[in-house]
């Protein structure tokens, strides 16, 4: 576990603004048990290990992402068949020549590594087979979404800290021709 | 009603069961489904069909964080785990109640204590209930030896983790002991991960009794009379009926007041079943264990009670008093349960998944159908081969038989084998019909059900 007297939130803020005013892309930090990747283009990912679990950079940094159930507002008249109807409505929206992105595992979807935080991406990034897009959270794991394609994100169709099924398309992706 | 969403984290048949139960008493229903699942019948009943992952079991339907954040997310307020998969897991009902999700069945607890046979066994101990000979539990063949000795054979090898079937041998004599020791416990290893095993003296002339609980959350207990589940392959379940025949009257109230005393001894919640061994040579019954779930063959017992079980499962989930007492149970007929499984009974009852091209199932008075399948409906090959449970009920076991033998002849299904022409050999030897049955009769018929094919071959 990380030593919360190593770098606090504000810490982090810091740093991630002299990055930000920095001719530099990219910094991996380590200290002890503590790692911190920050990149300004594109994805972490990409720049180092590739296969690193996400834990290693976001999760790690205090105040962690909130539950879920209370940072929405309680939805009381929230009706089954709404629901349903959103789904179904995802399901079908993949257009022509754009490729789904799915979420791997049932969880609550997050753009971006913790609340505040730039998404991974927005519409107009572009990715890479092992670009994260995402996390999806199962009881407090957090799982990368990875793009899976090389091409530029064209829609996202779920909001950040919604609830996604197993298979569920979050983003549509136009894939580069020299793709595959 | 503090449950008004329930989440079933179970598929075919039972998954639709629930769906109707929770729909005559107004309550949504959210079901999980796997990737395999999302065009059943279940999720097209169900309000929401949520998928939770692959088809794989260990990846949807065994997955607790998956199901847990499913259920929670749809804003569900409790969750039905039908039988099989999570429904006997400790863990996932510990899990339910921990994320303030109500688990529509008994407590972790009591499902830890009947889970482990031999803690089971001793509380059924505690309060007086009879047990077979038996030994605690034995980690060595050595030691499984000697008390063998003391038992006497034939006996039975049986997992403490046991379940379905798996980790149980049966011993005829000293020489085979070893051999089943070591087998039985390299099965419970890998289905218990458990390879804790014991002894217990194996009944020749058996017939398995068991009694259907149902137990509210004020100390009301009620049993819903006695069902005879001795017409098993390969210990599993293929017919059962209720009441259970030729059995005295005398037997069957001590056998259920047996089940009622376990239930209060344990202050168990919610629906159960206990089950027994019956000696009928020496015309006496031995606790055998419980289930603390709903049971496959739970229709038999409604339909001669005139209770829904499931419905009253979701109200005493729901706080609610079982608002009827012992008295008030009046059982009324006899009936008959089979289950109708895609495997071929002409070729050693082999699994055949498959698209169903035809299905029309039986109808009338008498006959309920508890299926999910339908016409054009593929079963997919990653779950049991369950299609459907056929049950009859008329005044006595002889107008349930003839109403099951019409029932099996009208039954049409062409796409997929099952094991109804092995159904209907059973429904007409005399000695089923005079009831002459017991827990080896089924081996037998199954030997003279393939010698009658081959020789019509």
């Amino acid at each position: 576990m990380m030593d919360d007297n190593v770098l606090t939130n504000e810490d982090i803020g810091v740093i991630l603004k002299l990055i930000e005013e920095s001719k530099f892309d990219f910094l991996q930090l380590e200290y002890g048990d503590f790692k911190l990747n920050i990149s300004k283009k594109g994805n972490i990912f990409d720049q180092t290990t590739g296969e690193q679990p996400i834990s290693s950079a976001a999760v790690k940094t205090p105040a962690p992402i909130k539950e879920p159930e209370t940072k929405e507002p309680p939805a009381p008249n929230l009706k089954v068949d709404e629901v349903t109807d959103q789904a179904a409505e995802e399901e079908e929206v993949v257009e022509e020549g754009l490729i789904p992105i799915k979420a791997p595992t049932v969880g609550i979807f997050y753009c971006a590594p913790e609340p505040g935080a730039k998404p991974f991406v927005s519409i107009g990034s572009k990715v890479d087979k092992n670009t994260a897009v995402g996390l999806v959270e199962v009881m407090k794991v957090y799982t990368r979404i990875m793009a899976g394609v090389k091409g530029v994100i064209k829609k996202r169709l779920v909001e950040n800290a919604k609830l996604v099924e197993h298979g569920q398309t979050i983003f549509l992706v136009e894939p580069d021709e020299d793709n595959k | 009603m503090k449950i008004s969403r329930v989440f079933i984290a179970n598929r075919g048949e039972i998954a639709v069961r629930v769906i109707r139960a929770c729909q005559a008493l107004n309550i949504e229903t959210v079901l999980g489904v796997s990737e395999a699942d999302r065009k059943t019948l279940a999720a097209e009943l169900a309000d929401l069909a949520f998928c939770i992952g692959p088809p794989r079991s260990a990846d949807s339907y065994l997955n607790v964080n998956a199901i847990i954040t499913a259920a929670l997310g749809t804003k569900s307020d409790a969750i039905h785990p039908g039988y099989g998969f999570l429904a006997e897991d400790p863990n996932f009902a510990k899990a339910c109640s921990e994320n303030g999700l109500i688990f529509i069945g008994p407590n972790g607890k009591h499902i830890d204590q009947m889970g482990n046979k031999l803690e089971a066994r001793a509380l059924a101990s505690q309060c007086g209930l009879p047990l077979t000979d038996g030994s605690v539990k034995i980690n060595k063949c050595q030691d499984a030896e000697k008390i063998a000795e003391k038992i006497g054979f034939p006996l039975l090898v049986k997992a403490a983790a046991g379940g379905g079937g798996r980790g149980i041998r049966i011993v005829h004599e000293k020489s085979e002991l070893q051999a089943a020791f070591e087998t039985a416990s390299a099965e419970a290893k890998a289905a218990f991960d458990d390879s804790t095993l014991f002894l217990e003296r194996f009944i020749e002339s058996a017939r398995h009794i068991e009694v259907q609980i149902l137990a509210d959350t004020y100390g009301n207990v009620v049993h819903l009379g006695e069902r005879d589940c001795s017409m098993q392959r390969r210990y599993q379940k293929v017919i059962e009926e209720a009441p259970p025949c030729d059995l005295s009257e005398y037997l069957r109230k001590e056998i259920s007041q047996a089940a009622v005393t376990l239930t209060k001894h344990i202050a168990y919640e919610n629906a159960g079943t206990v089950e027994f061994i019956v000696d009928m040579e020496k015309n006496n019954f031995y606790f055998l264990e419980m289930n603390t779930r709903i049971q496959v063959e739970h229709p038999i017992t409604e339909e001669i009670t005139g209770r829904d079980i499931v419905r009253d499962q979701l109200r005493i989930a729901n706080g609610e008093a079982l608002g009827y007492t012992q008295d008030d149970v009046r059982v009324s007929g006899y009936a008959i349960e089979c289950r109708i499984n895609a495997e071929s009974a002409l070729h050693g009852f082999r699994p055949s998944p498959g698209k169903i091209k035809k299905w029309v199932p039986p109808q009338g008075d008498g006959i309920r159908f508890d299926t999910h399948c339908f016409e054009g409906y593929l079963i997919p090959p990653f779950y049991d081969s369950l299609l459907g449970k056929l049950i009859t009920h008329g005044t006595d076991r002889n107008a349930a038989i003839e109403l099951m033998q019409h029932a099996l002849e009208e039954f049409e299904v062409e796409g997929i084998e099952t094991n109804v022409p092995f159904l209907k050999f059973v429904m007409k030897q005399p000695d089923y019909q005079n009831c002459s049955i017991s827990t080896r009769y089924m081996e037998y018929l199954e030997n003279a059900f393939s010698e009658e094919f081959m020789l019509q071959e």
